[in-house]
């Protein structure tokens, strides 16, 4: 098993901020290549993050 | 939390992760824990309405966070699509989020291989009919790519760029290719219908492909899995497993012999298939000798391949 440091994010990979409960949203701004990147913490803990195309919408396709 | 015994017959891990016997198993359609949330409905495990991707740690993990991680990629909200079926923007995407998931899985100190696949249809075991995919980060580096590391050494030098010249020269099994990728049937395909995909130029990783790379390399995977489905005439099943270079720190790839940029991406499907409604089973020669006995020629394969990609097109 390793140990090592975490790698450095590259130009094409922004690492995101500190995560928050519920599913609320955590980091704002993330980007992977053309994607957003946003994330969630669901119930018990476990990470959610979604992605979408921000060459087709700045925002989350969400409906009304 | 799963439990790791190393067998020292076949010099392998095993793992023990008792609590995926519980695992969803072929829920009703209207019960499908990827589809969205829907208003008035029951919580799925993607809490909105609407979704374009979407990753999440697997409830039923086979490895967890401090020994590697199990996550879930949902290519889709639509329960109905396929990875074929994407749209192309959509398939692209997908590949930066593969890319996402290996630089971050990839950057922890707990995994030493980041191994994204997908097992498509009940065929090879799918629970779940929603189009998805799984990333698993292992602890260890898995015997398959300590094999792929065996014939870097073997063949002195990057195994898959020397059997992508070989391939390339010889022709006869190429099935598919464009400006970054190419994808033909091994000249020892161990299933009927196994495929190669390979990037043309060497990118241990998908960190290290250019945009174009990706849009392409997400090209030729749809332009395959349309060919596998128009062979048949049917949704055609397959394992999909990425292979890219391992994330083990440098300091522990050094002691491990691990040289340094290690790792070809390609990606490769083993469709269990071998005609229409025959399975290949994995039988005693398989599973007793390590050996694959395979009732076709690799040649006659890509060339029955050939014909389907184009009518998949």
């Amino acid at each position: 098993m390793a140990g090592k440091p975490a790698e450095p994010p590259d130009s094409g990979h922004a690492s995101s901020g500190p995560r928050e409960q519920d599913g609320e949203l955590a980091a704002a701004g993330e980007r992977e290549g053309p994607l957003a990147v946003e994330r969630h913490v669901k119930d018990g803990g476990r990470a959610l993050i979604l992605y979408w195309d921000t060459r087709r919408a700045e925002d989350p396709p969400r409906p009304a | 939390m799963s439990q790791l015994r190393f067998e020292e017959l076949r010099g392998e891990e095993v793992v023990y992760a008792i609590h995926r016997q519980d695992r969803t198993f072929l829920p009703a359609r209207d019960h499908c824990p990827l589809d969205p949330t829907r208003p008035g409905g029951a919580q799925t495990e993607i809490p909105f309405p609407a979704f374009e991707i979407a990753v999440f740690d697997n409830r039923f993990p086979a490895f967890e966070s401090p020994f590697g991680a199990a996550e879930v990629v949902v290519y889709t909200d639509d329960h109905d699509s396929s990875f074929g079926a994407l749209a192309p923007e959509r398939a692209e995407a997908l590949m930066w989020v593969w890319r996402h998931r290996y630089i971050e899985l990839g950057g922890r100190e707990d995994i030493d291989y980041v191994f994204i696949f997908e097992n498509r249809g009940v065929e090879v075991g799918v629970t779940l009919h929603h189009p998805h995919g799984q990333i698993y980060g292992y602890p260890f580096l898995p015997p398959v790519p300590k094999l792929e590391l065996a014939a870097d050494r073997r063949l002195g030098g990057c195994a898959p760029c020397t059997l992508l010249e070989r391939e390339l020269r010889d022709g006869l099994r190429v099935v598919h290719e464009n400006d970054s990728v190419v994808v033909y049937v091994p000249y020892a395909a161990r299933w009927a219908y196994e495929a190669h995909v390979v990037m043309r130029e060497h990118r241990a990783s998908l960190r290290d492909c250019e945009p174009r790379e990706l849009r392409e390399l997400a090209g030729a995977l749809q332009t395959l899995v349309r060919g596998y489905d128009a062979l048949f005439e049917r949704p055609f099943p397959y394992v999909m497993a990425l292979h890219q270079a391992p994330t083990t720190d440098p300091a522990h790839a050094a002691a491990a012999d691990i040289p340094a940029g290690h790792g070809h991406l390609h990606v490769e499907f083993y469709p269990p298939l071998r005609t229409a409604e025959k399975l290949k089973y994995l039988a005693g020669s398989e599973q007793g000798a390590g050996t694959f006995i395979s009732d076709t020629l690799p040649e006659e394969s890509a060339a029955k391949l050939r014909e389907a990609i184009a009518r998949g097109a």
